[in-house]
């Protein structure tokens, strides 16, 4: 007996072991305890950190790259500060008032007790811009071999910037991203375009986010004990006063890419739970009632993800909504928190609270699980991310008022995305495919953000919604804890189009990709006119001199006239995609034609007793891409009922406008 | 002179919609999109006509914008002619004696609009001053709710002091007709002279008229509102309601200025 029930405890034991600890979600490769201790008097961080990284290569590795992000509000002369100006804001507090920001590290060492900083030194690998030092290369006597483990460990001091872009401080409030040294990621050969192994490690430029490494993190922050924090991760106990008039709280998150938090005296929290994850919502006083919005439009993006994908794999998500004086650091994405924005300025129906909340969080999903590199190819979570807010929010509030919906003004969220790409000065000045940092002319986040939402919209539409579904739920669960690049998401997307529809798109998509993400091709496709004539016998001399013969109307045998019927249809753009043509005929008789797109002018003719009223391309609306969805279509008669409503509209307002400029006299 | 009012505010406008509707109708008037514009505000459809048939627009625009500036100028030049019917001294109210009155005063009246304009442009640039000093930027206030009490605050007195100061110029343009002196400061100050005098009744008498015509802006939303205009008979409804909004408008106008000719004829005696 009671052999058989030691037997019993140690199999139940063992059962609850094995089901509390889960096998890991990440390879784990960067994992990071760190203490810090925010001085609010001088604007510091005083930190210490103990970095475990894993070789995830077959190579030697004998160096190490750190990110140190607050060195580019080191000096004027930083890449940052280049690509960008100082932005005038700040001009007096940085260049009178010295309030240059930066991190340094102390001192380093590693396992064997072998001092890392004695060779340390800035690299430049981007620009070779000697002034900026983003980018730190530790040798390590000792390398670290194929799979081995090295530890390092250094004290390192942050000066905090005032609240430059995403991170810093104004007045009490303080938000910390970017805020440590954080080391690159080490590609292996064969991981994204990889050849060789090597560190993947940029400078900070204007344009652009970043890269991590996925790992666990646990860090301490010693603050004020007036101050609430709000982190990434959870707390695995509560605060703990230290009796020097500072609380220490400790925050712990496993399989993260990075790791931020903030601080400030006023937070006033918030909690929900759904579904097991804890939703912790930090907000100034004045904020406070948009805590229903936050907390009912969250739950929505949540359920659709786990709808569409895989359940939000975490066990909390914070979101830290900044004051008004540190707007700069909202509307950004971390790990397992984030932050928007959100003003008593605006009306609800304004809904940026709402879109900041869905887009933060489908980050979530594409840049932190699937781990893309923000820096060389910031559409795969800034574009996929767009489209996704534009699916959550356009299904939430309806396609037509989901960003702004006041005063009769109405606008759509996956709209928006197409108005902002074709409203640019020039839409073809830049492919998806270049480095954040190389798009000219301020281009970067309409070509990123909006214009990769339409193309993706346009392939969900061209290839189907359910194959679509599919193919981004095949690369998620490929990809997730893991780093894919533009050519790994193009083969997942190809590989279930072409096992779901092997006629139609044969190999996949590629012939699309190559226009829309590696090129910069225009779509533009136009039914320009069509004309119905009688169709009448020949007419003229032929054979005998003295016999004319005269043109007469052809009729079938109901005596109907017969009518020869043209449709002309354009490409006007340089972007070449299969197209429908849908022609009607004034009986209602309705023909799809297909045309392979690839000429720039096509007749389609017919004969018979019934005119063409109308010819539409694209009648199923699929290609969102187009620039001009007004000349798709085309009627035989004009067709004025929506001209004569603006016309109305226009002259009131004109009269308006004539009696109110009348009130100076 | 109401009637008349409002067909030359009509025509003036009609100048400007048969241009518009050229360009519709060129623009897209075969195209199916077209409908879209019948459920209201389209965003897609809105952009894509501005951004593809923009250059057409402009043209248009600019043609509007000088409608407008000549019809103000127009303006200018009848509203002597409407204080002198008001005025109704004689008890004429014929052509004549409108245009005459056009013709007489249209120089002053443009200097003391100029004068006022000028007013308001400084009376507004004042308070936005004000507004400025207290802070917009992120780094100046402590939130958005110290934003929107100056505006609270500002706000009101600054519509106070532009309603005086559009009060004031309505006395002013009935003692340029009543002065019938060389220079425009003796009536503008005479203007200012019986407001002060007879302020609580000048405003009182302002702002009934400013209540009226809220009243008749307000009817016109109720109707325009309560029903969706996307059919040919339901677009000639909206046009008719449009149109006896502007007719109304016009009417608080000469009630203003009449009731305020009726005051100063009584006070001044
Ligand atoms: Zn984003």
């Amino acid at each position: 007996m009671k052999y058989k029930l030691i037997f019993l405890f140690l199999l139940f034991t063992c059962l609850g072991f094995q089901s509390s600890k889960k096998a890991p979600l990440s390879a784990r490769i960067a994992n990071y305890d760190i203490q810090v201790k925010l001085d609010v008097e001088q604007k510091k961080l005083i930190a210490h950190t103990k970095l475990i990284w894993k070789n995830p290569s077959a190579d030697t590795v004998s160096d190490l790259q750190f990110h140190l992000y607050y060195n580019a509000f080191k000096n004027s002369e930083s890449t940052f500060f280049n690509e960008r100006g100082l932005p005038a804001l700040f001009k007096t507090s940085l260049q009178e008032d010295c309030n240059w920001s930066w991190v340094e590290i102390q001192n380093m060492t590693d396992n064997y007790g072998n001092d890392l900083a004695a060779n340390m030194h800035y690299i430049q690998p981007d620009d070779d811009n000697k002034s900026d030092q983003t980018v730190l290369r530790v040798p390590l006597p000792r390398p670290v071999l194929p799979n081995e483990t090295i530890e390092v460990e250094f004290d390192w001091i942050g000066k905090i910037p005032k609240t430059m872009i995403r991170t810093g401080y104004n007045k009490d409030f303080y938000f910390m991203a970017q805020w440590y040294p954080k080391v690159g990621v080490y590609e292996p050969a064969g991981m994204r375009y990889a050849e060789k192994g090597g560190w993947n490690c940029h400078q900070y430029h204007s344009s652009g986010e970043y890269y991590g490494e996925f790992g666990n993190y646990k860090v301490a922050m010693t603050v004020p004990e007036n101050y609430v924090v709000g982190s990434s991760g959870t707390q695995p106990n509560t605060p703990k006063n230290n009796g020097d008039q500072t609380t220490t709280w400790n925050f712990e998150v496993d399989d993260v890419i990075d790791f931020a938090w903030g601080a400030s005296p006023h937070f006033v929290e918030n909690k929900m739970n759904w579904k097991g994850i804890e939703i912790r919502l930090l907000t100034y006083p004045e904020h406070v009632h948009f805590k229903e919005r936050y907390f009912s439009i969250l739950p929505q993006a949540l359920e659709f993800f786990e709808e569409n994908f895989e359940k939000y794999p975490y066990p909390s998500l914070t979101i830290i909504a900044p004051p008004f004086h540190g707007i700069y650091t909202g509307g950004m994405e971390y790990p397992t928190l984030i932050t928007t924005l959100n003003s008593c300025l605006l009306p609800t129906g304004v809904r940026s609270t709402e879109i900041l909340t869905v887009h933060e969080f489908v980050h979530q999903y594409f840049q932190q699980i699937v781990a893309t590199n923000e820096m060389e190819e910031a559409w795969m979570d800034e574009g996929i991310t767009n489209f996704y807010e534009g699916v959550i929010m356009d299904k939430i509030y309806g396609e037509k008022s989901s960003t702004i919906d006041f005063m009769g003004i109405k606008t759509g969220n996956a709209e928006s995305d197409r108005v902002s790409y074709f409203n640019m000065e020039n839409p073809a000045i830049a492919p998806n495919s270049l480095n954040s940092w190389e798009f000219p002319g301020g281009s970067y986040h309409t070509i990123q953000y909006s214009k990769s939402a339409v193309w993706l919209n346009t392939l969900k539409r061209i290839v189907g919604e359910k194959t679509f579904k599919e193919a981004m739920k095949t690369y998620y669960s490929r990809w997730k804890f893991k780093h894919p690049s533009a050519k790994d998401f193009v083969d997942v997307i190809n590989e279930v189009v072409a096992k779901n529809h092997p006629e139609e798109f044969g190999e996949g998509m590629d012939w699309f990709f190559q226009q829309v993400l590696y090129g910069t091709e225009i779509c533009d496709y136009a039914v320009s006119s069509i004309s119905n004539n009688n169709k009448i016998t020949s007419s003229g001399i032929f054979d005998n001199l003295d016999e004319c013969e005269k043109s007469e109307l052809v009729k079938n045998e109901k005596g109907e006239e017969i009518f020869i019927s043209n449709v002309v249809v354009q490409r006007l753009g340089n972007m070449t995609l299969p197209m429908e043509i849908l022609v009607r005929f004034e009986d209602g008789k309705e023909i799809i034609e297909k045309w392979d797109g690839m000429a720039t002018m096509t007749t389609f003719s017919y004969e018979g007793s019934q005119k063409i009223e109308c010819a539409e391309i694209d009648p199923q609306h699929k290609i969102f891409l187009d620039k001009n969805l007004l000349n798709n279509s085309f009627t035989s008669k004009p067709n004025l009922s929506g001209v004569r409503k603006y016309v109305n509209e226009f002259m009131f307002w004109m009269q308006n406008a004539m009696e109110g400029l009348g009130m100076l006299i | 002179m109401w009637v008349l009012l409002y067909l030359l505010n009509f025509v003036f406008a009609l100048l400007s919609a048969v241009p518009f509707s050229g360009f519709l109708s060129k623009s897209i008037g075969h195209s199916l999109a077209n409908t879209n514009m019948l459920d209201g505000f389209d965003y897609t459809f809105i952009s894509d006509l501005l951004r593809e048939y923009g250059s057409r627009f402009s043209v248009v625009m600019n043609l509007s914008m000088g409608i407008i500036l000549l019809f103000f100028i127009f303006s200018i030049f009848w509203m002597g002619g409407i204080l002198s019917i008001l005025k109704n001294e004689e008890n004429d109210y014929s052509f004549r004696k409108f245009w005459q009155g056009s013709a007489v005063f249209f120089w002053k009246l443009t200097r003391l609009t100029f004068y006022f304009t000028f007013f308001q442009v400084v009376i507004l640039g004042f308070f936005a001053f004000l507004f400025l000093q207290q802070g917009v930027s992120p780094f100046e206030v402590e939130s958005e709710i110290s934003i929107i009490k100056s505006i609270i605050i500002l706000l009101p007195i600054y519509l106070f002091f532009a309603t005086i100061f559009f009060m004031i110029q309505d006395y002013a343009k009935i003692h340029i007709v009543h002065d019938d002196s060389k220079f425009i400061f003796q009536p503008i100050k005479n203007a200012f002279r019986f407001v002060f005098r007879n302020f609580r009744k000048c405003l009182g008498l302002y702002l009934l008229n400013l209540l009226t015509f809220a009243a008749f802006f307000g009817i016109y939303w109720i109707l325009s509102n309560s029903f969706n205009s996307n059919s040919t008979p339901t677009i000639a409804l909206l046009f008719l309601v449009g149109q006896a909004f502007i007719f109304s408008r016009i009417a608080v106008k000469l009630l203003n200025l009449g009731s305020a000719m009726e005051l100063f004829q009584i006070e001044a005696k």
